[in-house]
């Protein structure tokens, strides 16, 4: 059998982690409804798993690349329609108790099989991938339709299929009886009907009426009187129908495991693709992150991408920061006042690393990530009812199994707000030992904290803090009176913006 | 089809309404009108016997199309064509109205609403479906033969070309194969009727002749429709003799299926015999429709028609006469006898009618003495120009303006002018959304606003107010936004008025872009409630109120 994944460069290597607190903690559940709602489609279990190595990552974005190409994302998806179709006629087999409707849908099965892996065989030759996952899915494609079996079982699908069309029925109706007739009719009522239409959208639906409202029901399973009448077919062309019998039994296992498995995974690049396209055209951007020889962290105009997915609908982007850690350095400890923005910082770098891990863009306008082997999280839980004693003993359980000494070292750690329940002295004896925990794991990460003091000392600590933003400014400063009711109408006015000058202003259409 | 009696070339979804509609109704109190036209007068002898109760139907329709103002010179003449045919004859738009609501009301008990919500084929929906093609080629051919019987008494633009829309609509070719659908369709009854015939010895039988190919699934597709058709034949009992013939004869043929055999196969005919009449429907979907929507709109334009009548009628009671305006050059408002309608309806009473000309002014300030008609004049003006951009008559003389369909109002009601900072926010709320607005109208179509202020910024001193009043109407002015203002700010006034007279001076003209009016105030003291051109005093004369009022205590 052919080993292949187009997700991973060793099939077998799979980090088969469960979902992490992260998932919720930078609100990558939210982004994930927003993946699912433009994919019409739940795939959030192809996101729910990192390739183990750093040559994994670099592989994934190397397809993600490849995917990205002119041409490559429609052919990508019409094979992947095929596939899906194939998959419907499966389901349907099981909804019908009559077998010679069972060996009719084998037979669409496999021809929708044969022509769509031939067609994605030629075309994606043609487009030319440059990513070690597309070249060896071609190779082994190209293996696969070129091999005899193939090639047979291509050629007569399609005869039988052809013999089966050829056949004319024409049913006539009367009296309680249905005449069976095996010649062409003209239809000539239809064009009657035709005449009486003018917008081709009513024409279309005249067209495909029959499709929409089957004549015998519109069930799966073939009617009985519809079958009676297939029986009288099947005894007018006996040949046609022994055909189909022999090929059906002859080739029960004909599709290649591999590239069943290539069209479930490809979903994974095609929907963050199409989420992606849909996001770019409201304004929000996307970069792929460079592999970091140095361990350097870097991002420009990073945001945060679940926040942006919310205030693009009201024409607003989130504010968006640069960062970056050097060689020698570690940690970020973030401080500053509340509602400044700092847990919004804190999902963007979570988000930052959690994409670049799947290998897919992040949302930065350049970015430089390390490999990193985990990423640990520990957010406070706010709607807790818990305190004292008891928020501090469930902030402990959390953070004791992140703590554990392992192998690797080389984790990213995002902790918001610890030890808010204790003491301030207490909190910064903890919060030190934590960081200095990390620190010497070799972890990179960042420590959102209202402690001033833990941002002190060691070179490899970066202290931020979060500024307030000063968009909510009040310019009253500029009329001032002795008379206090003039003052307050004035301040109306201004408020209202309907000075002389801002009138004029806004009249002309500009902001003010 | 259109119905195109309200505009030549649209129907109604592509209009854009006033951006402050409700407010102008508030302001104006048109509710009051919207009811009277929706009010029918009954004579007997002369005299009024009743005014019937409103027709909610009119009275929701006069407020929709006069809150959207016409805005070209053409669409204006275009309506008041139309709506001058029907006032000439408006028996003729009583009748349209009545088909209409009829066609409506029949429709709707076969249930229209229903099929909007949930396409189905059951037996019932089917036989519904048939029914109401057939009611709509009827009304259809009603309203032809109504409209033909009366071709010379129409003159305008719009109802000639309604006419020949619905002749080419509804040709004798396309009348007689719409027909011939419904005689196929002849089989498909209600059980009552087949029961009914077949007591008479009859019956009616479909014969289909289908043709089609194996699907993908096996199951049939490419179906074509050869022949259908109803044969209406002698009924024979089932079981009986000569029905066990027909039976021996049809099995004769090779391949034939003989469906009594088994239930499920009869159940199955049936079903194949409801899916040919859906898909007959189907085909006619598009004539429903069209056909539909077009009475939808003859009915909401006639209403309109009955309306404008309803109106006319109204005003013979006082003898009064409306007349139609006419579309006049940028800054030049001219009226005769200008007269408030509203007032005049509600107090049941004739008010002063007001004679002006003014021309390239942008800024109009009403000023002068409390009580003496400066509100009822502003409302006037207001009143005429939304009834002037509805294609309709005004109650005047002559009357002769601009379209302004940016028009807006601010108009402080007797209710909020208590003094608090509340009320001014809000007041000035109001008044930046207008600008909002405003600046939209100019964007698109420079020079066509106008706003009424009524009393604006009563609610803080009057310093303040003069002075807020001042910024904002001349900002607006500067930026060629027409006003008409109605102030007791006399300062404001006063300032404005020292400011023109000097621009007169300084740039050696005679004229400036502000007229001020004042209510007449006779020497001896008494009110004519007429406006004249005058200096704006600092009095409001109140204290002839006082006077009056409290009689020199």
């Amino acid at each position: 059998m052919t080993e292949f994944s187009i997700l991973d460069r060793d099939a077998q290597a799979k980090d088969t982690v469960a979902i992490s607190p992260y998932y919720i903690d930078f609100n990558i559940d939210r982004i994930m409804q927003e993946i699912n709602a433009y994919w019409k489609d739940d795939v959030s279990a192809l996101y729910k798993y990192f390739p183990l190595t750093e040559e994994g990552q670099e592989y994934r974005k190397a397809v993600y690349s490849d995917v990205c190409k002119e041409g490559m994302f429609e052919l990508l998806m019409e094979f992947r329609e095929a596939m899906k179709q194939r998959k419907k006629i499966i389901e349907n087999k099981k909804l019908t108790r009559s077998e010679l409707q069972q060996k009719v849908m084998t037979l669409s099965e496999i021809k929708g099989y044969v022509i769509a892996v031939e067609k994605l065989s030629h075309a994606l030759a043609d487009m030319k991938p440059e990513s070690e996952g597309m070249k060896e899915f071609i190779q082994l494609l190209n293996t696969c339709i070129n091999d005899a079996g193939f090639q047979e079982l291509s050629a007569k699908s399609k005869v039988i299929r052809e013999a089966l069309d050829a056949i004319p029925v024409k049913l006539v109706y009367k009296d309680n009886f249905v005449n069976v007739f095996f010649e062409e009719v003209e239809g000539s009522y239809d064009a009657f009907l035709k005449e009486f239409i003018s917008e081709d959208r009513d024409n279309q639906k005249l067209l495909n009426f029959f499709d929409r409202k089957n004549p015998f029901g519109d069930s799966i399973e073939i009617s009985l009187l519809e079958n009676e009448i297939m029986n009288l077919v099947c005894d007018k062309y006996p040949q046609v129908f022994g055909e189909l019998n022999k090929f059906v039994k002859s080739n029960a296992g004909y599709a290649e495991e591999f590239i069943l498995q290539f069209a479930e995974e490809i979903v994974f690049y095609l929907s963050f693709y199409t989420y992606e396209k849909e996001m770019k055209n409201h304004g929000l951007y996307f970069t792929s992150a460079k592999k970091s020889e140095s361990k350097r962290l870097v991002a420009e105009d990073l945001y945060d991408l679940a926040l942006a997915c919310q205030m693009y609908r009201k024409g607003e982007m989130p504010v968006p920061n640069d960062t970056r850690l050097e060689e020698n350095e570690n940690f970020f400890v973030l401080t500053g006042p509340n509602q400044g923005g700092k847990t919004t910082f804190a999902r963007s770098l979570g988000q930052l690393i959690f994409f670049s891990k799947l290998g897919l863009p992040v949302p930065a306008r350049r970015a430089e990530v390390p490999f990193y082997s985990r990423i640990l999280t520990h957010f406070s839980v706010e709607e807790s009812v818990e305190t004292g004693k008891g928020k501090l003993a469930e902030e402990l359980s959390r953070l004791a199994p992140m703590m554990e000494d392992r192998e690797q070292k080389n984790d990213f750690v995002v902790i918001n707000e610890l030890f808010t329940t204790a003491a301030n002295y207490d909190a910064c004896i903890m919060g030190k030992r934590v960081l200095d925990h990390f620190v010497g794991q070799n972890c990179h990460g960042i420590y959102v904290t209202h402690l001033q003091d833990l941002s002190k000392e060691d070179p490899g600590i970066v202290s931020l803090r979060a500024m307030m933003n000063e968009e909510h400014k009040q310019n009253f400063k500029i009329v001032r009176s002795n008379d206090p009711a003039l003052e307050s109408s004035i301040l109306l006015v201004e408020k209202h913006r309907l000075h002389y000058e801002q009138v004029k202003l806004r009249l002309k259409g500009e902001e003010v | 089809m259109i119905a195109g009696l309200l505009y030549q070339d649209k129907d109604w979804k592509h209009v854009k309404r006033y951006e402050d509609d409700n407010t102008i109704i508030d302001d104006l109190n048109l509710k009051f009108l919207f009811r009277t036209c929706a009010q029918t007068v009954v004579w007997k002898k002369g005299n009024v016997e009743k005014v019937l109760p409103p027709d909610p139907y009119i009275e929701q329709t006069m407020r929709q199309v006069m809150m959207v103002p016409l805005r070209t010179a053409e669409e204006v003449t275009y309506r008041q064509a139309v709506v001058q045919d029907f006032m000439n004859n408006p028996e003729i738009a009583l009748s349209l109205y009545d088909i209409a609501t009829k066609l409506k009301t029949s429709w709707e008990l076969l249930g229209r609403s229903e099929k909007t919500q949930k396409e189905t084929d059951s037996a019932g929906e089917m036989i519904t479906r048939v029914r109401t093609i057939h009611l709509l080629l009827n009304t259809l051919c009603v309203v032809k033969d109504l409209l033909e019987a009366n071709k010379a008494k129409f003159t305008s633009l719009g109802m000639q070309k309604l006419m020949l829309r619905i002749k080419e609509e509804l040709s004798e070719e396309k009348e007689s194969r719409i027909r011939k659908v419904i005689d196929d369709l002849s089989f498909f009854v209600l059980e009552e009727e087949r029961e009914a015939k077949m007591k008479s010895g009859r019956v009616c039988v479909p014969q289909i002749v289908l043709g089609c190919r194996i699907g993908e699934g096996l199951r049939f597709d490419s179906y074509q429709l050869e022949d259908i058709q109803s044969l209406d034949k002698k009924y024979h009992k089932p079981g009986g003799f000569l029905s066990k013939m027909d039976d021996y004869k049809n099995k004769l043929a090779p391949d034939a299926i003989q469906l009594s055999t088994n239930p499920k196969f009869l159940e199955q005919g049936a079903y194949l015999e409801r899916m040919m009449a859906s898909y007959l429907c189907e085909g006619l979907a598009g004539f429903v429709a069209e056909i539909g929507s077009f009475f939808d709109q003859l009915k909401m334009q006639s209403a309109f028609m009955v309306g404008m009548y309803n109106l006319e009628e109204h005003m013979r009671r006082y003898e009064l006469h409306m007349s139609f305006p006419k579309v006049g050059r940028k800054q030049c408002f001219k009226f005769e006898e200008l007269k408030e309608l509203i007032m005049c309806l509600e107090q049941h009473r004739i008010p002063i009618g007001n004679t002006c000309e003014i021309l390239n002014k942008n800024m109009l300030v009403v000023t002068g003495a409390n009580q003496g008609g400066k509100s009822t004049f502003l409302r006037s003006l207001g009143i005429a120009q939304i009834m002037f951009q509805a294609g309709m008559p005004v109650l005047a003389d002559s009357y002769e303006a601009p379209l302004y369909p940016g028009m807006f109002t601010h108009f402080t009601r007797r209710e909020d002018s208590e003094m608090n900072s509340g009320r001014l926010d809000e007041e000035l709320k109001r008044m930046s959304q207008i600008i909002d607005f405003v600046r939209a109208n100019e964007a698109e179509a420079p020079g066509t606003t106008l706003v009424l202020l009524n009393e604006s910024f009563a609610t803080t001193t009057e310093k303040e107010g003069s002075v807020i009043s001042y910024d904002i109407l001349q900002a607006m002015t500067e930026m060629g936004v027409n006003v008409a203002t109605v102030t007791h700010l006399l300062s404001f006034a006063k300032r404005l008025y020292e400011e023109k007279e000097q621009e007169k001076i300084d740039k050696g003209i005679e004229e400036t872009n502000v007229v001020f009016l004042s209510a007449e105030r006779l020497d001896n003291g008494e009110r004519t409630y007429k406006m004249i051109p005058c200096v704006p005093q600092l009095t409001s004369f109140g204290l002839d109120l006082y006077d009056q009022m409290i009689h020199g205590r």
